[in-house]
């Protein structure tokens, strides 16, 4: 008996339990049998194990837009094509597989390299403190006016770099059934500011300032961390906006917070980084170099944050992505309990910034920080600017 | 439910098992044709299924319905689907006619697993399966993958 005679439900059934991505399409490639009987879109797949889009290879044609993903499993490259991909681009944010572009336009651009699919969300200039924006105006192309009433001017490659920190969503864009929604944290003013799919503007979110460290989606609302581990709930899916609060016991020390779902939790995650100071042809280089990673669960009763020393067989994926868990045991080459980091300190990753990046995976049962050994030093290091970020391949 | 009553279920080379009316209600297609076919339904036929398969889905429902709470349902069903390949796959089909839910799951993600990680060569060969793309499909299929995942 020839599995392709079983009836195409069957195969079906057997194609469904398949939860990597690669065998699911190696699957649908066996034979027609195979193809016929599965759905080419694989809308049963659950989160795949991130693949780190590298930056663009140092040898690479300024008009090529071919971009390169590593996969740690196989500790191969995919080459992607990214239709308009240039030099002069930068992401800011990794969410459910689309990644969010700017470039020295106001444009916000969303593109899943896989399905090559675009969207677009409201322009940089429709941020609400964005008094102007003039193109003509060489260096001083926007002006921006602060909560104290204050103006100045930025250019546009500054507020490409550092205006925006991190946007995530709250569905798949890719979902044509659902209206996502985007959040955006702001790099100055510490600002959380959102729009639904289709709006012209981005809209702030007033009582959450300051809980500008991470952000994530988690049971139908976006919940963003401050450098305390306060938490601010926002549900945005009403007429109006409501924020409340979980005032978890301060934390204290670390230079950067994540927040990630994990299981059906909220984690914690402090990352502590020491300075580093180069000398690289004369050059003094001042650059952050991650030391460890303190994870911590949400404990509701007495509103703590509770340290872990273990992950239960997952692996975490913080950079300027949306922070992510992955079993590892789902996915081949994935380390379990440890933390897979990128740079994402926007400050200090700058066009003409040199030195390599800040990647690493951070192991959180012995403490110990290893660099990604399958990152392929030779034609990706030495730029600092765009560093790599994490993105989970979707077809869907 | 402490009926004694028991079915008779006839196999397609006319093997037939006794089989209490309990166990017999595991699948879902016998249920409705008892439901269905009258107060004398007390033989079924399963054309689907030839007498050796059928034996091992009986066995199947026999253990899942007079010990589904066992500390041992576990590793049951793991020695359950230790079998060769032919034999899972006329599990998975049996289930499937029968309408088994929990053998159809087991059985179908015990053959997924056979898929892990291998190239499609790899998996053609494992099956015994013919490549049947004409060329043209073939570099159709390449080029949606453009990513290169074949490999």
């Amino acid at each position: 008996m020839d599995l392709s005679d079983l009836p195409p439900e069957l195969l079906e059934t057997i194609a469904k339990k398949l939860k990597v991505q690669k065998d699911y399409i190696r699957f649908r490639a066996v034979s027609s049998a195979f193809q016929t009987s599965t759905p080419k879109t694989p809308k049963h797949l659950p989160s795949q194990l991130p693949w780190l889009m590298l930056p663009r290879r140092t040898d690479q044609h300024p008009d090529s837009s071919i971009r390169s993903f590593l996969s740690i499993s196989d500790a191969k490259i995919h080459l992607v094509n990214l239709p308009g991909d240039s030099d002069h681009h930068r992401r800011c944010g990794s969410s459910h597989g689309w990644l969010v572009i700017l470039d020295e336009t106001p444009c916000i651009s969303i593109v899943n390299p896989l399905t090559q699919q675009t969207q677009h969300l409201p322009p940089l200039s429709s941020f609400l403190n964005v008094i102007s924006y003039a193109p003509g105006d060489s260096g001083r192309e926007y002006t921006i006016k602060t909560l104290d009433d204050d103006v100045y001017t930025c250019s546009s490659k500054e507020m490409r770099d550092s205006f925006i920190k991190k946007v995530i969503f709250s569905s798949s864009p890719s979902d044509e059934d659902a209206d996502y929604y985007a959040l955006a944290i702001l790099n100055q003013t510490g600002d959380l500011a959102y729009c639904k799919k289709g709006n012209q503007r981005w809209k702030f979110i007033d009582d959450a300032n300051s809980y500008c460290e991470d952000v994530v989606y988690y049971k139908d609302c976006f919940y963003a961390v401050s450098k305390h581990g306060t938490i601010a709930k926002c549900d945005v899916n009403g007429l109006t906006t409501d924020v409340s609060f979980i005032e978890t016991q301060r934390q204290n020390g670390g230079d950067m917070q994540y927040l990630v779902k994990w299981k059906d939790e909220l984690l914690l995650v402090t990352r502590y980084t020491e300075l580093e100071f180069n000398m690289d042809h004369n050059k003094l280089d001042i650059v952050y170099k991650t030391g460890e990673f303190q994870v911590y669960k949400l404990i509701l009763n007495g509103l703590k944050w509770e340290g872990v020393s273990e992950l239960d067989g997952y692996a975490l994926f913080l950079g300027e992505n949306s922070s992510m868990a992955f079993c590892a045991s789902d996915f081949p080459g994935c380390k379990k309990d440890c933390v897979y980091f990128t740079d994402d300190y926007s400050e200090w990753n700058y066009d003409g910034a040199n030195g390599n990046h800040d990647l690493g995976v951070f192991d959180l049962g012995n403490g110990c920080l290893e660099a990604l050994s399958c990152y392929p030093e030779e034609f990706y290091s030495g730029r600092r600017w765009p560093p790599p970020i994490w993105i989970t391949p979707s077809l869907h | 439910m402490t009926s004694s009553k028991t079915i008779v279920l006839r196999s397609s080379d006319g093997a037939t098992f006794e089989v209490d009316e309990a166990v017999a209600l595991h699948s879902l297609m016998i249920k409705h044709r008892i439901e269905t076919g009258g107060a004398d339904s007390t033989t079924i036929d399963v054309p689907e299924v030839t007498g050796n398969t059928l034996s091992k889905v009986i066995e199947y429902c026999k253990k899942h319905v007079e010990a589904p709470n066992s500390d041992d349902l576990k590793s049951f069903d793991t020695d359950f689907v230790k079998v060769d390949q032919a034999v899972l796959c006329h599990l998975a089909k049996a289930s499937y006619y029968m309408n088994i839910k929990g053998l159809l799951d087991l059985s179908s993600k015990t053959i997924a697993d056979m898929f892990k990680g291998k190239t499609v060569e790899q998996i053609r060969e494992t099956f015994h399966i013919k490549n049947d793309f004409t060329p043209e499909e073939e570099e159709e299929l390449r080029k949606e993958n453009s990513w290169n995942l074949f490999v």
